[in-house]
């Protein structure tokens, strides 16, 4: 185990580089500026560029880090690799958690039965437990979970328990659902590992992760970093492809700083059921929305809580066997985007507060500057443009006073190259330390479709994000001025499946950026013409908006460079075996599925067996209110008179909701002429 | 809540005895019960219930078969689900074990240095 004047030593050579790295590159630009002395908007512009060289170094030496310790093939440091990891003969039971919210059931119960074979493949699935915690609204959905959650709990009965809640009200989100779960069930489990309603994770990986906390008793939360997988799109497969070549030297190069005091992802991880109850119950905060209120980005304070009380969160970056679904479009991924935005700005108020380990807060700013950097690299590029419009509108003067001989204004083109090529350098490097592991490392090369295919599939990810991050820019720009100016957020659930993005939905998504870029460009063009082809790959990425956006969305083409080896991901080569048994789950012929046209709502009614089902599920409550009673009658009539349509979603909720009503309705279906075609032709 | 309104259809006799018996059946073989085994329990039930088939009310003898295949919100199945091979679900949720989760206030402050 790494000991405190090591780790100290660590984060004394990491931060020092870091800021050595900053003050150089703001040293050399200062020089340039300040010539003829400094201007308010000069100081302005160095301030900015200080922030964000800042902000790009220290990913840089991450990953630089990252690449030398994974040259070296072994870290001290990796909690995967501690002698120390062995087992207790005996650990308490492990909840296999999973908070879901109007998902796809197919999807989720294919991936719990996934993981349930893989778990079952280790010979290891003792002490495991699976438990859905859902937080559906949607009626459809909700019954549809109900009767997976019955195939897959009869699939495992005597093997792996599976069980399943519907919360009445979804109060506090996903942190009130994790919460309602460790108050009800919590005193039952050693360890929960908290899962994404897209999340898999191998059978092996599961069981090492229970070992190592079992055998690490200060350990509160072990995170591992899930690698995104199984998504075809074109855009999903660049961004598959980015994480896997570039994120194991990012994480090996983060494990290398944070230690004991890493982060929680808010999923993928273990927990410590005790350390987690006693010292995470998350206050709402002061204010409204979008700052106080509800915390939305739980997992960095659950984190910072559990290290705040002594507990150490680690990073087992070196864990495979983790994996999550990416957004298949570049508009799905600005949507989440929006939301992590608002979750991160919100912890603005908590930065400071009382009590965090200094690394807690690092975790906290950088979370903020994953979303703020935008809009100051706007800013940036907005005030250099005013910066370049007046020196081009000031006439130089090479003659002072009598002398006769001209005096030349100094040239800072070396400078200016050495700012620019030691920025684009911090940018650009680490993916190629990233290609450099590749070609020394056989296995990762293969894994990669070999290295002439990984080289090309890097440049074409380099100029593709390069084409995105004008727009990612302007999106995450517009996200963090709606959030400041107090415009929230509805809490939405993102499309997760493949889908093409259409003209209209681009136009719209994308129009106003495009029109911005062409403006700027004239703008720049007529008024700084030099600045205007400076600012060419800035323009070009938001100026081609629309197709891109609809080009990258294409499963077609996702499918192309995947014959032609390009993007290739170490599980599209040798399909990891949780995630066969996942396609193979969903290749199966679905006894659940619906006719084209039926209504599981409608079948909760009338199916015997069903609303036996439904009804077992339940909660018991109390007696109805006058007011409720009457609520439901109306609603009864009018799914009598005017059929199912008539009813919105949470009135077909409201229904199916109360276990008498129910019992009722599935009677009166049955006596009805025409059972539930009747529906909204009874005359009463 | 349903129950006047089932009455209230019931009284205007919507569905002849016949069809009042095709229902039974179609019911019991919906919960998964084979045509013969239906048709010995309508029997069953309609006399059970201590009156003729025509005088006795379809939800009364709906709400028998229920009674009988354990699907008024009990857990366990009853007599007929057995018969049907309906699959007994196991509990949904394990028996309760609370545990504590007292909410941890954050003290906030408008401005410290981070380190």
């Amino acid at each position: 185990m790494i000991t405190p004047i090591k780790a100290h030593l660590r984060r004394l050579v990491f931060f020092s580089l870091v800021s050595a790295t900053t003050v150089m590159a703001l040293v050399l630009l200062t020089s340039v500026y300040q010539a003829d002395g400094l201007t308010p908007l000069e100081m302005a512009l160095l301030l900015l560029y200080g922030v964000l060289i800042g902000w790009i170094s220290l990913s840089f030496w991450a990953a630089s880090i990252g690449f030398v310790i994974q040259l070296r093939g072994r870290d001290g440091a990796a909690i995967n690799q501690q002698q120390s990891n062995t087992p207790r003969a005996e650990s308490g039971l492990t909840a296999l958690v999973m908070p879901v919210y109007n998902e796809d059931p197919h999807r989720v119960f294919a991936g719990l039965a996934a993981i349930c074979d893989d778990l079952l493949a280790t010979g290891k699935a003792s002490g495991f437990e699976v438990f859905i915690l859902s937080d559906t609204r949607d009626p459809e959905l909700w019954v549809e979970e109900e009767q997976r959650w019955q195939a897959l709990a009869l699939a495992y009965e005597g093997r792996i328990p599976v069980y399943y809640r519907n919360r009445e009200q979804n109060k506090g989100r996903k942190v009130g659902n994790l919460k309602d779960f460790c108050t009800r069930w919590g005193g039952r489990y050693e360890f929960m590992i908290v899962l994404d309603a897209d999340s898999l994770m191998s059978g092996a990986t599961l069981v090492r992760m229970r070992d190592i906390m079992s055998s690490q008793p200060a350990l509160g939360l072990l995170q591992v970093p899930p690698s995104p997988v199984g998504k075809e799109s074109l855009y999903a497969r660049i961004l598959q492809f980015a994480s896997s070549a570039y994120g194991p030297i990012f994480t090996t190069g983060l494990n290398f700083w944070q230690l004991g005091e890493g982060n929680y992802w808010g999923h993928n991880a273990i927990i410590r059921m005790r350390a987690f109850t006693d010292h995470c119950g998350l206050p709402s905060l002061p204010g409204r929305e979008p700052f106080g209120g509800e915390i939305f980005s739980h997992d960095f304070v659950e984190a910072a809580m559990l290290r705040r009380n002594g507990w150490q969160v680690w990073l087992a970056y070196d864990l495979i066997g983790s994996y999550e679904e990416l957004p298949p479009t570049l508009i799905d991924y600005a949507k989440r985007d929006r939301r992590w935005c608002q979750g991160n700005l919100q912890h603005l108020s908590l930065v400071f507060a009382k009590g965090w380990h200094p690394i807690n807060r690092l975790h906290f700013v950088m979370g903020i500057m994953s979303y703020l950097a935008s809009p100051l690299w706007l800013l940036f590029l907005v005030l250099t443009g005013i910066d370049a419009y007046i020196q081009a509108q000031t006439e130089p003067v090479y003659f002072f006073g009598a002398s006769i001989f001209p005096i030349w204004p100094p040239s800072f083109a070396v400078e200016m190259t050495t700012v620019l090529v030691a920025t684009l350098t911090m940018l650009f490097l680490p993916k190629l330390l990233a290609l450099l592991l590749m070609a020394l490392q056989p296995e990762r090369r293969r894994s990669h479709g070999g290295l002439w295919k990984a080289g090309l599939s890097v440049l074409l990810e380099t100029l593709t994000s390069a084409l995105l991050a004008p727009i990612l820019m302007l999106f995450q720009s517009q996200f963090v001025l709606a959030i400041l100016m107090r415009r929230n957020t509805s809490w939405v659930t993102q499309q997760r499946d493949d889908h093409q993005t259409g003209f209209k939905e681009a136009l719209a998504t994308h129009g106003w950026q495009s029109l911005l870029a062409l403006v700027a460009g004239w703008l720049s063009y007529r008024y700084v013409p030099d600045f205007f082809w400076w600012f060419i790959p800035v323009l070009l990425g938001l100026v081609l908006a629309i197709p891109l956006s609809m080009l990258l969305s294409s499963r077609d083409l996702g499918l192309l460079t995947k014959r032609l080896k390009l993007f290739l991901i170490p599980e599209e080569i040798q399909l990891p075996s949780v995630l066969g048994r996942l396609e193979a789950g969903l290749a199966r012929p679905d006894p659940v599925a619906l006719t084209p046209g039926d209504s599981r709502f409608l079948r909760a009614i009338s199916d015997p067996q069903l609303n036996a089902l439904h009804l077992a599920l339940l909660p018991s409550t109390s007696k109805m209110s006058r007011r409720r009673y009457h609520e439901l009658l109306g609603l009864i009539y009018r799914l009598l008179e005017e059929g199912e349509s008539s009813l919105s979603s949470s009135e077909k909720r409201a229904l199916l909701s109360d276990a008498e009503t129910l019992n009722e309705l599935h009677l009166l279906a049955w006596v009805l002429p025409g059972m539930s075609a009747d529906f909204g032709r009874v005359k009463l | 809540v349903v129950a006047e309104v089932t009455t209230s259809i019931e009284t205007s006799d919507s569905l002849g005895q016949a069809a009042r018996q095709q229902r039974l059946l179609d019911y019991l073989r919906a919960a998964g019960l084979s045509e013969a085994q239906a048709e010995a329990q309508a029997l069953h039930l309609v006399q059970t219930q201590g009156a003729g088939p025509e005088a006795v009310r379809l939800s009364t003898l709906l709400l028998a078969a229920r009674a009988r295949l354990g699907c008024l919100g009990a857990k366990a199945q009853g007599e007929l689900a057995t018969m049907a091979g309906v699959p007994c679900y196991p509990a949904a949720t394990p028996a309760a074990a609370p545990l504590e989760m007292p909410t941890r206030a954050i003290p906030l402050r408008r401005f410290v240095w981070p380190f």
